[in-house]
């Protein structure tokens, strides 16, 4: 095999395993955007981040903590959909998304279920070599569908950042916050 | 005859152009060739060919510039409330499961009660 041909075959691996590492959003819930009230659609690559990065200011502490963050990803894709009525997307079209989460580079950190609610929250992580190589969070609600997916390194102590951030108002829990250990192995909680 | 056709008769007469008439048009008409004359030589010379050229590539570039400038800048800044969007979502979510884990630890911790 000649040598250009062979790099090439070379380097359409290694795209083709960077693309597999992308969450690869299922084709049939972009058609919700039509039943929904409401959509968020972010799509942001490496490219953009660093637009956006130059634009936060130093002085304000949320764009400090968001430029901080979004330093190390390569890219923030978001979609939410909010809808007027109960059920308007398949729960099995979602199951499309899990079933990539399902590979053995990510694990479930956190999941809970309420049947009450019928909501369902679950946390994924991606560790490559002991480090947060990314993380996804998946929403399903009766009225509500959201997916998170933030590609590249996470700092943990970033991560905890998030939660009380950007607007959203901290929870109190009225429990003391435990410091940031290593993720745990996925605490299933089924709320009843 | 009438009085308006004589007064336009005489109004329209043929009258003989004063002395020296030919030569002051003429002398016009050559002073205004020579100015064009000089303007286009001033033009023709190549420095000041060359300035006007860079002139309107300053300007273009410039304009270019500026353009990309603004585009620049309100992508970045739509990028920047994407980002503090996704990230105030993320928190939202990450702040839902939160409070529902800990939820659930204080009702078992009240079950054991």
């Amino acid at each position: 095999m000649k040598a250009p041909l062979r790099v090439a075959l070379i380097a359409l691996f290694f795209a083709g395993c960077a693309m597999a590492q992308q969450i690869q959003w299922p084709v049939k819930l972009d058609k919700l955007a039509a039943k929904a009230s409401e959509v968020v659609d972010v799509q942001l690559d490496k490219k953009m981040l660093g637009m956006a990065g130059n634009f936060m200011s130093q002085d304000d502490k949320s764009d400090q903590e968001a430029h901080n963050l979004i330093k190390s990803l390569n890219g923030i894709y978001v979609k939410s959909f909010e809808f007027d009525k109960d059920n308007q997307y398949d729960p099995a079209d979602v199951e499309e998304i899990r079933a990539q989460l399902r590979s053995p580079e990510w694990t479930r950190v956190v999941g809970v279920e309420s049947k009450k609610d019928n909501e369902h929250v679950e946390v994924y992580i991606r560790n490559v070599s002991g480090k947060i190589s990314g993380m996804v969070v998946l929403a399903q609600e009766p009225r509500e569908l959201t997916f998170v997916n933030l590609d590249g390194n996470i700092d943990p102590s970033q991560l905890q950042k998030l939660g009380g951030n950007f607007g959203i108002p901290k929870v109190d829990t009225g429990h003391k916050a435990k410091p940031a250990a290593k993720p745990a192995p996925a605490p299933k909680a089924v709320q009843k | 005859m009438n009085r308006l056709e004589e007064e336009l008769k005489a109004a329209l007469q043929r009258e003989a152009p004063s002395e020296g008439f030919a030569g002051r048009v003429l002398a016009r008409v050559a002073e205004r060739d020579r100015q064009r004359q000089q303007s286009r030589r001033w033009f023709a010379l190549p420095v000041l060919r060359w300035a006007v050229a860079a002139v309107i590539i300053v300007v273009a570039g410039g304009g270019f510039e500026y353009h990309k400038q603004v585009q620049e800048r309100r992508e970045g800044e739509q990028a920047k409330r994407q980002v503090m969007l996704a990230l105030r979502i993320t928190s939202a979510k990450l702040q839902e499961v939160q409070w529902k884990v800990q939820q659930l630890n204080r009702d078992r911790e009240a079950r054991e009660q």
